[in-house]
């Protein structure tokens, strides 16, 4: 999943340790998110996007090819 | 690799103390391994005099063994623990075919494992697992 955090974050000149202190997590787990390695937790989305004041839809851009719903329709 | 950060690291206070709680849960875990396997070992050579206080040495040192395990899964972040998840996961499924093989061994060769074979082999396949699950995230 393709996430705005780095550039949530370059606007706020936040590090990933920033963050990773902001939302109670190691700043492996950021850098994962930011590189689309690791897809976080809905709790934890909403730790994140709180802190920059976003929504989730901003900040976490779900692919249309992997959505279900986009897989039905082309059935 | 990520998932052993070191605590020296200059990371977040909060990622600090995460590496460092975790290097002391970890520390503790696998030195209470080690003696756990040597007093395992001892038990099975020694004469029955000595056995039953190497009992009680390998239980108390099983426990602190097991809490520390505990302590560094507490000690993890979501991202660590899914890291951790696919360990178990890996140890658990070696373990079982590990149990399958010891099991056909004894009933076709009638070759005998030592049960503390079995602990060693998960501990050891865990610590795989982790350091390969981490190392595809980095």
């Amino acid at each position: 999943m393709k996430t705005k955090l780095r550039v949530w974050r370059a606007e706020k000149e936040w590090s990933q340790a920033d963050l990773a202190e902001a939302v109670g997590v190691s700043r492996q787990c950021i850098n994962a998110i930011e590189t689309g390695k690791y897809d976080p937790s809905l709790p934890l989305a909403y730790k994140i996007v709180r802190v920059f004041g976003k929504t989730i839809e901003e900040t976490f851009l779900f692919p249309e090819e992997e959505s279900p719903a986009s897989s039905k329709k082309k059935r | 690799m990520s998932y052993f950060v070191r605590p020296g690291d200059s990371m977040g206070k909060l990622s600090g103390t995460f590496a460092r709680k975790q290097w002391l849960a970890l520390l503790v875990f696998y030195t209470a391994s080690l003696l756990f396997a040597i007093a395992a070992a001892l038990i099975e050579r020694e004469a029955r005099d000595h056995r039953l206080p190497l009992l009680a040495i390998a239980c108390v040192v099983a426990t602190c063994g097991a809490v520390g395990l505990f302590q560094f899964f507490r000690t993890t972040d979501e991202f660590r623990q899914n890291i951790n998840r696919k360990a178990v996961q890996f140890a658990f499924i070696g373990s079982l075919l590990a149990a399958i093989a010891f099991a056909l061994l004894h009933s076709f060769v009638g070759r005998d494992v030592s049960p503390y074979v079995l602990p060693a082999f998960m501990v050891v396949l865990w610590s795989i697992g982790l350091f390969f699950s981490a190392r595809r995230y980095e």
